[in-house]
């Protein structure tokens, strides 16, 4: 039996309906249950719907064989799990973001506010930037507004929200899309069966 | 071991089991202090797992330093010659915690050889650890890796330091669709990128890894890596150990310390390694005991706790109650003839709520009963 962890969302239902196409399907997670664990005994799987940011920790703690978990999610906090595909879906841009009018006075400490405090520090870091964190927890795009901060560290998907309010991307540090993830102790002990997966849902992204 | 010592929880049962393993096989007990000067270990960062160390002023204005390893105090005290010196130690180390962002005490049981490591003695310590894995565990897997042939593929790929150690990032992550992405952008050699990714597959049996491992090595220090890690597997084949090995020649570590076999052991239920280790003459240079190699592994018992802290007998076999109204002569007597029968017992002077299956005997005037909750 596989345990999987699933981001809540658009992302998860994506992921299962993959997950359903290359032969782990399970009846459970059609129906309108309140239930927290799917399983399909006849498949050997079983699922869990979680809160995006916390797939990488159920994998990495063993109660998840494997997990579908975005690339910002694994460079922000560093689990220890191995990274087996990438996916292709989800995609989406870690970038910097602020007023259109920002100029950058090097001078003084840059403010940035942001949820990925580590990818921003990494960031600056690597072209020698002194910085200046806010860590926010959502609305991150009001910070240059109120000019609590100078710029932002976010993920941008079509740049809309931003557009509409006056701001726009300064630089794009990294592409972010969907990635398996699996427990280092479950590949070792599970190591065909998870390889399966692998196989047949790249094979399944490939066609 | 026998009921005898059935009081006592699994994991301190296990360190006993160890601790004749070892001693068996002729290693010694290695004693250290709690501390260490925190100069020592500074110079050893890189070593240690996590950067932080507690640390506290001696009364002679000295930095000094809870000991966060072993490895290196062992090897501090080691001679610089080939004498082999094997030792084995059961000590507490402090560490801080990833999770929960504070330090936390974790008992540790190791060895060590010091000396010349021979090939029969590399077999010995893989062996050493594969059966120290199935006290914990009887489906327990040892993960065997060679450091020759990551860095030796490295060396086929790049000499630049700064991607050799992304490269080192994606081996340890088995993440092969970022390491073509790199390889790509970096216009790295495509051959030894392919067999970079044929070995992170993990989609052989050990005997075929080695196999296309041999065939696929592009130098001489794959080739000798491969080599080596074929002779440790038939021999463990001849004791019947190998179906508890996995050979995965991806697997890395930092080779400023590490050389030669890597290993790392897994057992059932536990989200990580309970074991890792290897030969590190690397540090041994760095230490400046060039003369020196060594190998080892250490158990981490921290992850273990929750497998392996209950005990195999809760409570005592017998409860003896007594009051005030009990004759202290017939007390007496009940517990030296339960103590002459080899029963346990826990005199109280409490009916208790929950006795665990064991007889209780209540002690009334002159009158024993027994009785059943």
């Amino acid at each position: 039996m596989i345990s999987v962890a699933l981001p809540k969302g658009r992302l998860g239902n994506k992921v299962f309906d993959i997950f359903a196409k290359i032969g782990y399907d399970c009846d459970e997670m059609h129906s309108d249950s309140r239930q927290l664990v799917f399983t399909s005994e006849e498949n050997g799987i079983s699922y869990f719907l979680v809160k995006p940011s916390d797939v990488s920790i159920y994998v990495e703690h063993g109660a998840a064989d494997i997990g579908i978990v975005g690339k910002d999610i694994l460079l922000e906090y560093e689990p220890d799990v191995y990274e087996l595909l990438d996916l292709g879906i989800g995609k989406c841009r870690m970038c910097v973001a602020g007023k259109n009018d920002f100029c950058d006075n090097p001078d003084v400490a840059l403010r940035v506010a942001t949820k990925f405090v580590n990818i921003a520090k990494t960031y600056y870091k690597s072209i020698n930037r002194n910085i200046e964190i806010i860590k926010l927890n959502g609305s991150i795009e009001l910070a240059p507004i109120l000019d609590l901060s100078d710029v932002i560290v976010d993920i941008v998907e079509t740049g809309t929200t931003l557009k509409e309010n006056n701001l726009g991307v300064l630089t794009e540090i990294l592409p972010i899309s969907a990635r398996l993830i699996a427990n280092k102790a479950s590949y070792k002990f599970k190591t065909e069966e998870i390889n399966k997966i692998v196989t047949k849902f790249s094979e399944e992204l490939n066609k | 071991m026998s009921d005898k010592f059935s009081f006592l929880y699994n994991d301190e049962l296990t360190v006993l089991k160890l601790r004749k393993l070892y001693e068996d096989r002729g290693f010694k007990k290695f004693r250290m202090s709690k501390f260490e000067s925190y100069d020592f270990y500074a110079k050893n960062k890189d070593f240690l797992v996590g950067n932080r160390i507690i640390t506290f002023t001696d009364l002679n204005g000295k930095l000094m330093a809870l000991k966060p390893d072993v490895t290196l105090s062992i090897v501090k005290n080691a001679d610089n010659s080939a004498d082999r010196q094997k030792l084995y130690y059961t000590e507490n180390v402090y560490r801080e915690s990833k999770d929960i962002h504070e330090f936390k005490e974790i008992s540790q049981v190791g060895l060590e050889v010091l000396g010349e490591i021979d090939l029969f003695q590399t077999v010995e310590i893989i062996t050493l650890a594969i059966k120290s894995l199935l006290e914990l565990d009887e489906n327990a897997i040892l993960e065997i890796s060679h450091m020759g042939y990551t860095e030796g593929l490295l060396d086929c790929l790049t000499n630049d330091i700064h991607l050799r150690n992304e490269l080192h990032k994606l081996f340890k992550e088995k993440n092969s669709h970022d390491l073509i992405k790199l390889a790509e952008e970096n216009s790295l050699p495509k051959s030894p990128v392919n067999t970079a990714v044929d070995v992170m597959s993990c989609k052989a049996s050990n005997e075929e890894t080695i196999e296309n491992a041999l065939t696929n090595a592009l130098n001489t220090r794959m080739q000798d890596a491969v080599k080596e890690v074929s002779s440790i597997f038939s021999l463990l084949k001849k004791s019947c150990l190998d179906k508890h090995i996995r050979i995965d020649l991806s697997v890395t570590d930092d080779p400023g310390y590490y050389n030669g076999i890597l290993m790392h052991g897994y057992v059932h239920s536990i989200p990580r390694d309970v074991l890792s280790g290897g030969r590190y003459d690397s540090l041994m240079s760095k230490m400046g005991k060039d003369k020196t190699q060594a190998m080892g592994f250490a158990i981490y018992f921290d992850a273990l706790d929750r497998k392996l802290h209950v005990k195999n007998k809760a409570g005592t076999d017998a409860v003896v109650v007594y009051n005030e109204s009990s004759d202290i002569n017939t007390l007496a007597d009940l517990c030296n003839t339960l103590e002459m029968q080899g029963i346990s017992y826990n005199a109280v002077t409490k009916m208790p709520d929950n006795c665990n299956n064991s007889k209780i005997y209540v002690v009334e005037g002159n009158q024993v009963k027994e009785v059943t909750l």
